[in-house]
């Protein structure tokens, strides 16, 4: 198991909630701010 | 978690209800906002002094992977996106299904009647249409066929936080209503088939019942003997169904009052088995793949809590993924989640 923090760019928002993964391996997740404000992406693989 | 016990206080119903599918803060040992380090973290080794289970085997070693990063933009007039923990929210085509908010998440009723559902892909996302009468809506998750689902949100005439499960069928929201009057509901998973699935929670009755839809149709799902309510929370496309059924305070000898458990369609209804604890209060499935298996968490004797994997047969659930434990917090534990 590898936290998916370390398998996205540097200066990438700490990933704290993960929103699901299809098929193809893209993956949704989630950044949560101390402010209590998010900050969404969607995780492409890299081949 | 003991959602019949707090059904009477309708925000904490709700609000309890829906915590399910995300709305909850960071796990335990991670800061919001805080920076990353570029040092690689391996998690997985016990965080408070228990012994691990086992680690999984004959995985692909993820270390490998590398992942680019689209941000999803926020929709108009709100200040953040978000995308709940129902594991559904993107398609195999890259659709992606969440909502946009205003402030802290979860915060106040604000939050709950202000957000707006999203589908779409990163930088086409369109905002889904809000249900008549009802001024807030999540979306939870998006199926293969552009159909999302989640709840719209409201409050009653007692001032009550209440929400109805929606599905939005290529954009037109259809409200799915409740088992019964009076009660709060929402959508928590649908499969490729249109088959949707939840639970709707009578503040007369006191309890929640897992329930699923099919073209217009609400059924309750069976409960075991003992059971006195419980929830849906997963579907497959052959229409298996996973989430927990809820034992009061009555549970078989030996057990916690929540157990997770497997309906499966037979002849017209559905034949259910309980999938066990893990030697706690709480247990519940969360998702279930085509293949049958089952993925959910459990709480074990000390309290901590495991992600688990349930791979058929006669067996009950066993933690079989090396997982962080965390430490729920006391009011977490209270509510047996």
């Amino acid at each position: 198991m590898t936290d998916l923090d370390d398998l996205v760019p540097l200066g990438t928002p700490l990933l704290t909630t993960p929103g699901g993964i299809n098929d193809r391996g893209e993956i949704t997740a989630s950044a949560s701010l101390a402010d209590g404000s998010t900050i969404s992406f969607v995780l492409t693989p890299i081949h | 978690m003991k959602r019949v016990n707090t059904a009477t206080a309708s925000f904490g119903a709700l609000a309890i209800l829906l915590a399910l599918i995300g709305l909850g803060a960071p796990a335990a040992g991670q800061q919001p906002g805080s920076p990353r380090t570029g040092a690689p973290r391996q998690i997985g080794m016990p965080s408070r002094g228990h012994a691990s289970a086992s680690s999984v085997s004959g995985s692909v070693d993820e270390r490998d992977l590398r992942y680019a990063v689209t941000q999803v933009e926020v929709l108009p007039n709100q200040q953040s996106s978000f995308f709940p923990t129902s594991g559904s929210t993107i398609n195999n085509g890259g659709v992606v299904a969440g909502y946009s908010f205003s402030g802290a998440l979860g915060a106040s009723n604000d939050f709950y009647l202000t957000a707006v559902g999203f589908i779409g892909e990163p930088g086409k996302l369109e905002a889904l249409p809000l249900l008549g009468g009802w001024p807030g809506a999540f979306a939870f998750g998006i199926t293969n066929n552009k159909q999302a689902f989640g709840v719209a949100n409201n409050v009653d005439s007692a001032g009550n936080l209440v929400a109805t499960p929606v599905v939005w069928d290529h954009g037109s929201p259809i409200n799915l209503g409740t088992l019964l009057p009076n009660s709060t509901a929402a959508a928590i998973g649908m499969n490729n088939r249109g088959e949707v699935v939840g639970g709707s929670i009578s503040f007369d009755l006191n309890v929640e019942t897992p329930f699923v839809w099919y073209k217009g149709q609400m059924k309750a799902l069976p409960l075991l003997p003992g059971a006195v309510g419980g929830e849906a929370d997963g579907i497959n496309d052959p229409g298996q169904i996973t989430g927990f059924l809820d034992f009061g305070t009555t549970p078989p000898p030996g057990t916690g009052e929540f157990h997770s458990v497997l309906w499966t369609p037979k002849a017209g209804s559905y034949v259910v088995l309980d999938l066990g604890t893990l030697g706690g209060d709480f247990s519940t499935g969360q998702h279930i793949n085509n293949r049958g298996q089952v993925v959910g968490y459990a709480t074990d004797a000390q309290g901590f809590t495991h992600a688990y994997l349930w791979n058929g047969g006669p067996s009950k659930i066993s933690v079989c993924y090396r997982a962080e434990h965390i430490a729920l917090p006391s009011a977490s534990t209270s509510a047996g989640r």
